[in-house]
């Protein structure tokens, strides 16, 4: 529509400059004079509209799979700016993937006014490199409000976008693991390989497509993804106190039941305002302690196992899929999620006062429940309860027991399960978005990246000898020489 | 409207009358369909952006032999003068002039087609950045032929009116080169001239209001140029 409006107002404008008379004056030096201001003024009109378009630029991606678009996390970031961020991207014009990502980024520099994206090309002006401390190719300083974040040997846009986010956390929140009740927490350095895409490009994307190794049960994925948005990620035990700088715990998958005393030591963090992340599996028995600590908050689970013959992964209907949320802001944005083998969660009604509970995802009116120890099919048919299962609620206000000394709301999340941040399913569909938008709820983070994925693919045209031929012929010969005779025919007949 | 029509008949007319016309098509085609040909019989590719690249030097380099004649020759031959007193204006002998000149490119660009026709009957081509390719070949042509027509329009001699836009637009097609060399911010004007850095983003499939303004606009203003200078004589 924009593109059409500029299009009317250019030719009603051409269109009301060509009304001018051709004789202005009749003295010959007023005409020039008159005609000289008339030129100067058309210039300076074209000019000005040239750059007023392009400081309000529309941008129209034509091509399939939308190629000349930055990635969807980076547009997301961009959109979601209100600060002015500084990139400067050192690169080498000779690296087609260095230099497409300057492309894109040039593009998006041009869309969003408080981005300003610089190229330099480490070759051709080595002294400005070497200014910022740059030795490398395809090395992003990002620059926002003082801060500044170095990604080095990248070309993957998706990494400066999380770069810009992390430049633009005001604070670095510290997300605390918890372990010691046999959660599968590893936060060291994590293991990569090369995946086969990048097998098949010479591994010239570094970093874009590594593959992560690591236990399924694991939480590395869930951990490096909060890492790339700028949170420090800490495995700590609850005992003999729960540290004040952890801006949010998370335990998942908890298999032993908690030490006497930690559920209380946790309790005291949630009513100083504390933020806490539980993910329970179905064989996890709560015992007293994390038992009573959720009976507190008005929550309480059973250990059986949520079927639902409607909506599940697979063949598998333990696999409950959850394909529609409650408005939430955690579910904004988040389309399919998977809970294998989770446990259905009890909200009490009422909660205790000053808290308010959200559902946020639940399993199909079909579903049902049967023994988290009943794993033979034939015992699997008979369900104890039927309905609607909560999977996943969202509590917040001022814990009951609590001496509120500085009045800060506690935040909670409890999931019945803990397979859906870990290693195998974080990938799953929107499994990662759920558990790292349970982390920035909990930790008031206004940032908003999106994932997506991308398609490594060429479209190729296979063709036999003779139709290479044939195009050759017709192509080459056939369609030059038809013109060409046509030219001549022309000629003879005006000769 | 009438009278524009008769005038754009004449001027295609002469285009097309001429072996020039013709030998610059076939020329056209022949370089052309070798650089198709080989890019897919070697690559396999199923894209037309190389080519586009190609056609952009190309008509950068055919435009100014179109548009020399358009009015210097008209002034040579005292033909102009007779024009000028029919019931014709200004702005319907420019435009004829120009809508005329640009129908010879586009019909050059259209036999182009054909490499569009191949892939598809071979392939499943991506039509996005083909379209927008042609679209931006178009545009650029258009800009191009304004300027011809403007120094046609300055000079009485055909090759001073070639050469004046020649060196133009080969000046405008690698400006961006020695941007870098300069102090902002007249680096980014000198980029934002840049004949080749509006048109690479419609190769590729790009559509930017602000490169469909910049050929759109340069059209209109030496269009408009042309005419003045046509008034003023």
């Amino acid at each position: 529509m924009f593109f059409f409006g500029w299009l009317v107002a250019a030719i009603l404008l051409f269109a009301l400059a060509l009304l001018l008379p051709s004789r202005l004056a009749r003295s010959k030096v007023r005409g020039a004079v008159l005609s000289t201001l008339i030129v100067v003024g058309a210039v300076a009109v074209t000019a000005a509209g040239n750059v007023a378009i392009f400081r309000h630029d529309a941008h129209l991606d034509l091509s399939r799979d939308a190629a000349n678009s930055p990635p969807s996390q980076l547009q997301s970031v961009l959109a979601g700016l209100n600060t002015e961020v500084s990139l400067f991207y050192f690169y080498n014009s000779s690296d087609a993937n260095a230099y497409r990502a300057k492309e894109l980024l040039t593009a998006a520099g041009r869309e969003n006014r408080l981005f300003h994206f610089r190229a330099i090309d480490v070759d051709r002006d080595p002294a400005e490199a070497r200014s910022f401390g740059v030795r490398d190719y395809n090395t992003s300083i990002v620059l926002a409000a003082g801060r500044r974040v170095v990604v080095e040997n990248n070309t993957d846009l998706v990494a400066i976008a999380f770069a810009i986010l992390r430049a633009l956390k005001e604070r670095v929140d510290v997300v605390c693991f918890i372990t010691g009740h046999g959660e599968a927490v590893d936060v060291g350095s994590p293991q990569f390989r090369y995946n086969h895409l990048e097998n098949l490009e010479n591994h010239d994307k570094v970093g874009s497509s590594d593959v992560l190794e690591g236990a399924a049960d694991g939480l590395d994925r869930f951990s490096l993804a909060l890492t790339a948005l700028g949170y420090q990620v800490r495995a700590i035990t609850v005992a003999p106190s729960v540290s004040p700088d952890c801006k949010a715990l998370v335990d998942i998958g908890p298999r032993q039941e908690y030490a006497r005393g930690e559920a209380q030591l946790i309790a005291d963090y949630l009513a100083k305002g504390g933020r806490f992340l539980v993910g329970l599996d179905p064989a996890f028995r709560l015992g007293d302690e994390l038992g009573t600590l959720l009976k507190t908050a008005g929550l309480s689970s059973d250990p059986v196992t949520v079927i639902d013959p409607l909506n599940h992964a697979g063949p598998d209907d333990t696999k409950v899929a959850v394909p529609y949320y409650p408005p939430h802001p955690i579910t904004r944005k988040i389309a399919l999620t998977i809970f294998p083998d989770a446990r259905p969660l009890r909200i009490a009604n009422p909660l205790p006062g000053g808290i308010n509970a959200s559902v946020i995802a639940e399993s199909s009116m079909e579903s049902y429940q049967r023994s988290a120890s009943q794993t033979s099919p034939a015992t699997s048919d008979q369900p104890i309860g039927r309905g609607p299962a909560v999977l996943a609620a969202a509590l917040e206000g001022h814990w009951p027991d609590g001496a509120n000394e500085n009045n800060e709301a506690f935040r909670l999340v409890l999931v019945g399960n803990a397979n859906f941040a870990s290693n195998a399913y974080f990938p799953y569909v929107s499994n990662g978005d759920l558990a790292v938008g349970i982390v920035r709820w909990l930790a008031e983070d206004a940032a908003r990246p999106v994932a997506t994925t991308q398609t490594y693919a060429q479209r190729e045209i296979i063709l036999t000898q003779n139709q290479i031929r044939a195009i050759f012929l017709s192509v080459e010969l056939l369609l030059p020489l038809s013109v060409l005779g046509f030219g001549g025919l022309v000629w003879w007949r005006r000769r | 409207m009438r009278t524009f029509a008769v005038l754009w008949r004449k001027e295609v007319d002469a285009l097309f009358s001429s072996p020039i016309a013709y030998v610059l098509i076939a020329v056209f085609l022949i370089v052309m369909g070798y650089s198709f040909t080989l890019k897919l019989f070697i690559t396999h590719s199923q894209s037309l952006v190389d080519l586009f690249f190609q056609m952009f030097v190309l008509i950068l380099l055919t435009v100014p032999i179109i548009t020399m004649r358009l009015v210097a020759e008209e002034k040579k031959l005292n033909t102009l003068e007779v024009l000028l007193t029919s019931p014709v204006t200004e702005p319907q002998i420019i435009l004829a002039k120009f809508a005329a000149s640009l129908a010879l490119v586009a019909f050059m660009l259209g036999l182009s087609g054909v490499y569009a026709v191949v892939l598809a009957l071979y392939g499943d081509p991506d039509w996005g950045p083909i379209f927008s390719g042609y679209l931006g070949l178009l545009l650029f042509a258009a800009s191009l032929v304004g300027v011809g027509l403007l120094s046609s329009a300055l000079t009485n001699n055909q090759i001073i009116a070639a050469v004046v836009s020649l060196s133009l637009f080969l000046l405008l097609w690698i400006i961006d080169e020695v941007a870098p060399l300069l102090p902002a911010p007249l680096d980014d004007v000198v980029l934002h001239l840049s004949l080749s850095g509006h048109f690479k983003p419609f190769a590729t499939g790009s559509l930017y209001l602000s490169d469909v303004a910049f050929f759109l606009s340069s059209a209109f203003l030496t269009l408009f140029l042309a005419i003045r200078a046509l008034s003023w004589r």
